[in-house]
């Protein structure tokens, strides 16, 4: 089993949440980092992962954590990731396994951890962004993210983040969204009602009636400053489509359950800094929920769209 | 005074349920539990109980409470001094204080000293 290595010479490092990546896996969905001397930020390679001596602090079914943060990611017929430091990414791939199915958990679960690793937020939402701001579409893994940034992006509302979006609360300044990479995943389904062809698009993993969909169009990786956030969530009874703000104590403890890897996260970063990360983001922009019947209404998507755009605009002027 | 707007607790209701309990009273001495955090957000004071992940908010002079609780403090000390800011009578601040106290102890944001 022999993988392609990237000959460094002729292929550019990539841009990944604003960072300088240079990957022994290719990552063709990514950016070319544009030709300067900026510092690596992260290199993924190939090689042998040799766990350390110590036992680890945390052990689940598929990852490991140890003391000082580094984690292992096992998955059985796709490989091992190990993730050090927010800055090391060491690949193991299993035996005949695809590198589009490698890059469907690097661009995860290790974006998730090298997220936590480097003390930023990642949250469980897809962005767009919208006059210059970011927009962030949070909900659980199904709820219907991808599916609303696409519609949104079907309104001209330019991706910045698909499943998982990155938040730098740090610094003094306002939280910053970073642009991950311009690619989506969406449903079959969901490609039929915005009317996209599927033929010529991969699949994200053998078999799965979900493709990988470029969205390199007008993609910029300037962070941005949030505008709002939208939570996903069930109605209650007769508020389907009611967006409704939440009151500061809910906004944070929302945020809180839509923290991406929220379990191996709490351990890499100490629970006071996450809640200090929580409350820079619930203090500089609202959230709202977004109350869904049953899913979201694919054949009204748009309609939905428009709504959760014009809602935006004003929640925006109201803010600045 | 109270909001209960945390994730799954309502303290109203549990403050009911408490009634019985007479745990504190004004001589009582309170101080800060170990495990919380806090943040103020807009006109809201909003604690998390580290352990639980659960999340609080406290109104303005809720919030003002918290902030007086730094080290250990008499519950009676407390409403006199409160006394002195608030255009309210002793009976009806101590009588608020008390069931604000009460709550933040059955959440354990609190740890009081009978």
């Amino acid at each position: 089993m022999k993988f392609r290595q990237e000959d460094r010479s002729q292929h550019h490092d990539r841009i990944l949440c604003g960072w300088r990546v240079r990957s022994s896996l290719a990552l063709p969905e990514l950016l070319p980092w544009p030709d300067d001397d900026s510092p690596i930020d992260v290199e993924i390679d190939f090689g042998q992962i040799i766990e350390p001596g110590e036992a680890p602090l945390f052990v689940l079914p598929h990852s490991r954590l140890w003391a000082d943060g580094a984690f292992l990611l096992a998955l059985d017929g796709v490989g091992r990731y190990w993730v050090e430091g927010g800055r090391r990414v060491v690949i193991e791939p299993a035996p005949g396994i695809a590198e589009c199915e490698l890059r469907v958990f690097l661009l995860g679960t290790v974006l998730g951890v090298l997220c936590h690793q480097r003390g930023l937020l990642p949250i469980h939402a897809s962005a767009v962004r919208m006059d210059g701001r970011a927009v962030l579409i949070a909900g659980v893994s199904g709820a219907g993210k991808s599916t609303l940034a696409a519609a949104l992006g079907a309104r001209g509302h330019v991706l910045a983040a698909d499943d998982v979006t990155a938040v730098d609360t740090g610094g003094t300044g306002t939280p910053m969204a970073l642009p991950a990479f311009p690619q989506r995943k969406l449903g079959r389904d969901v490609l039929e009602a915005l009317g996209v062809e599927y033929d010529t698009l991969l699949p994200n993993r053998t078999g799965q009636p979900k493709y990988c969909v470029p969205a390199r169009e007008d993609f910029d990786p300037t962070p941005l400053q949030p505008a709002a956030i939208y939570i996903l969530g069930r109605a209650m009874s007769g508020q389907i489509g009611e967006i409704e703000r939440f009151a500061p104590p809910k906004a944070m403890a929302q945020l809180d359950l839509m923290i991406y890897r929220r379990g191996v996260g709490g351990k890499i970063q100490p629970r006071p800094a996450l809640f200090r990360a929580i409350a820079r983001l619930a203090q500089a922009v609202p959230v709202y929920l977004l109350p869904l019947g049953g899913g979201l209404p694919l054949a009204d998507i748009d309609l939905l769209a428009q709504q959760v755009e014009s809602h935006a605009r004003v929640s925006t002027l109201s803010t600045l | 005074m109270f909001a209960s707007n945390g994730r799954s607790t309502d303290l109203n209701e549990m403050a009911e349920k408490m009634t019985e309990s007479k745990t504190l009273s004004l001589a009582s001495m309170i101080s800060r539990g170990e495990q919380y955090l806090f943040a103020a957000i807009d006109n809201e004071l909003v604690l998390m109980d580290a352990e639980q992940s659960k999340y609080y908010g406290l109104d303005a002079i809720g919030a003002d409470i918290w902030q007086r609780l730094e080290g250990r403090v008499v519950v009676s000390d407390l409403c006199a001094a409160l006394g002195k800011e608030y255009d309210a009578d002793a009976d009806t601040i101590s009588r608020d204080v008390l069931a604000l106290l009460e709550r933040l102890a059955a959440e354990g944001l609190i740890e009081v000293s009978p």
